[in-house]
């Protein structure tokens, strides 16, 4: 019962604050969350090899 | 700012990328993957150093930490910043009527969306140049002798990996938000501080007086360094109390409880359906209407008018306050400072280290804080109802919408709105105050791993809504029919 109020209420609590509407969002350009992650991946590889190469990392 | 003005800028902020939304419902298990993977992404991005940066530098950050999620001199220094103070400054945009959207229609609330992505992008680079340019991330001159560059290089390369791991934490966040559980802002917020708890409770490194930090190996520090006559003073007990932890121990406990008990205090209403006789539910308003958010609102303020303070201070401009270290020890800045446990505020503790510091100072401090939050939750609690769709008019459409009526009441959203606003203001206005004065209880006595109050009722605040959206979940699971019910696609 009175499930309304829940709808709008439940995004906001969760996001700390944040409003968002990402229902009704649209964009020219999608990307999948599986990109999100590989390109993660792959600027943290980057950059620790770039600190490895100059022996930055692990810096004792 | 005209919301025409903004239309106009529409079709730009369209162009950028967004994480594709699930086209189907998706399944428990693969939301809870997701939420996993994007968190142990978020530790190892936490873990990679950024290139070039020198060990001197200063994390501007230090102190905010707690809601700011990130981690000091890691390629996501910047944390979730850039995505709090973006919404903020839209959100108070809205609230005051200055940029004028009725965020209770789609396209309005596209515009928004739009517009709170693109200003999170201006937001991660405004935020990147102070770091930077305003000599707290200092390029490392070693490196740069190596490559055979100027420092100037070294700066770019430091700018262009803080930008991109703000944007990379933008889109982290849009995952979990979309095929995870709850959102990435709160996921970064309860991990930051749990990790703090954690390392709080059972840190064996000692600080500068060879005292174990976290609580449990200070305990065993005390039993063996002193004696029952040493700790049975009023010096001794007070020691124990304010060092040895027991008081953060005690709100970190407390603060546990009443957040929880709060949360889950409601005003209930009556309500009966219109057409099915002997149908009857209730309309929950929480007591704590618009929960913590307003706190986060106000310290993310003075975290800002913070910075603004250090990056003058070290400028050469004295007049707002002289800073040590990233704290303010006079000056406006220090009484607008948020106060941080104990340390921050026992004056025989504050004036070891700042003797020049008088009590009636610190006692202005702290009730020019007090004032601040009290006032500031009462206010960003009434601009949150009124934007976010928990206002009485709102809700009362909404009551009216699903059939359901107060039982003795004309049918009619008007009148359910006169009804609802004898409620709703007040219990804004005894929230956002409620939760204002609690966050001055825990900021005064401080929390385990020095998190501030803040950041644990945000903490404790979110993982309870997260455990009521798990709970929603699971039931969705079992029932299917339940989902349609309970509004998910």
């Amino acid at each position: 019962m009175a499930k309304g109020k829940k709808k709008t209420q439940a995004p906001l609590m969760s996001s700390a604050g944040i409003m968002r509407y990402y229902e009704v969002e649209d964009s020219a350009i999608k990307v999948s969350p599986k990109s999100i992650v590989i390109l993660s991946l792959v600027i943290a590889v980057l950059v620790i090899a770039l600190n490895a190469y100059y022996q930055l990392w692990p810096r004792v | 700012m005209e919301d025409t003005l903004l239309r106009s800028f529409q079709p730009y902020f369209e162009r950028l990328p967004t994480v594709a939304r699930p086209k189907r419902y998706v399944p428990f298990k693969e939301k809870f993957m997701w939420t996993v993977i994007i968190l142990v992404l978020y530790f190892v991005l936490s873990n990679v150093p950024l290139f070039g940066l020198s060990p001197q530098s200063i994390d501007l950050f230090e102190q905010y930490r707690a809601f700011f999620a990130g981690k000091s001199g890691s390629i996501i220094a910047l944390g979730i910043g850039p995505i709090v103070t973006a919404s903020i400054i839209l959100q108070l945009l809205v609230g005051a009527g200055v940029v004028r959207l009725d965020l209770s229609k789609p396209e309005d609330q596209r515009l928004f969306q739009d517009t709170q992505k693109f200003l999170v992008f201006i937001m991660v680079v405004l935020e990147s140049l102070p770091q930077i340019y305003g000599g707290f991330m200092q390029p490392d001159p070693a490196l740069a002798t190596k490559l055979g560059v100027g420092l100037g290089v070294i700066r770019l390369m430091l700018l262009i990996q803080l930008v991109i791991g703000g944007i990379l934490i933008l889109y982290m966040d849009e995952v979990v938000s979309k095929w995870g559980i709850g959102s990435g802002v709160s996921l970064f917020i309860v991990a930051g501080i749990s990790q703090a708890i954690i390392t709080g409770v059972f840190n064996w490194k000692v600080d500068t007086r060879g005292i174990p930090i976290g609580l449990v190996p200070k305990w065993a520090w005390i039993a063996q360094n002193m004696n029952a006559q040493q700790i049975l003073t009023s010096s001794g007990i007070k020691f124990l109390l304010v060092e040895g932890g027991i008081l953060a121990l005690i709100s970190t406990v407390l603060i546990f409880l009443i957040v929880i008990y709060a949360e889950s205090t409601r005003v209930e209403i009556p309500l009966s359906h219109s057409l099915v006789r002997g149908a009857r539910g209730k309309f929950p308003l929480k007591l704590v209407y618009a929960s913590v958010l307003p706190m986060i609102f106000v310290r993310a303020l003075q975290a800002n008018i913070q910075m603004i303070g250090l990056i003058l201070y070290r400028k050469g401009i004295e007049i707002f306050g002289v800073y040590d270290g990233t704290r303010p020890i006079s000056g406006i800045m220090y009484y607008l400072s948020p106060l941080r446990g104990p340390f921050t505020w026992m004056p025989s503790i504050v004036q070891r280290a700042h003797p020049e510091i008088t009590t009636w100072q610190i006692g202005v401090h702290i009730l020019i804080d007090t004032v601040i939050l009290i006032a500031g939750g009462i206010i960003f609690a009434i601009f949150w109802t009124e934007t976010s769709g928990m206002g009485p008019k709102t809700v009362a459409r909404q009551i009216t919408r699903s059939g359901m009526q107060i039982p003795g009441f004309r049918r009619d959203p008007a009148v359910l709105e006169r009804f609802l606003k004898r409620y709703i203001p007040k219990v804004t206005v005894i929230g956002g105050a409620i939760i204002g004065i609690l966050t001055v209880i825990a900021s005064l006595l401080g929390t385990i791993g020095n998190t501030s109050g803040t950041g644990l009722l945000l903490t404790v605040s979110i993982m309870y809504k997260l455990y009521e959206d798990l709970a929603k979940e699971q039931a969705m699971e079992m029932h299917p029919v339940l989902r349609k019910f309970l509004g998910a696609e």
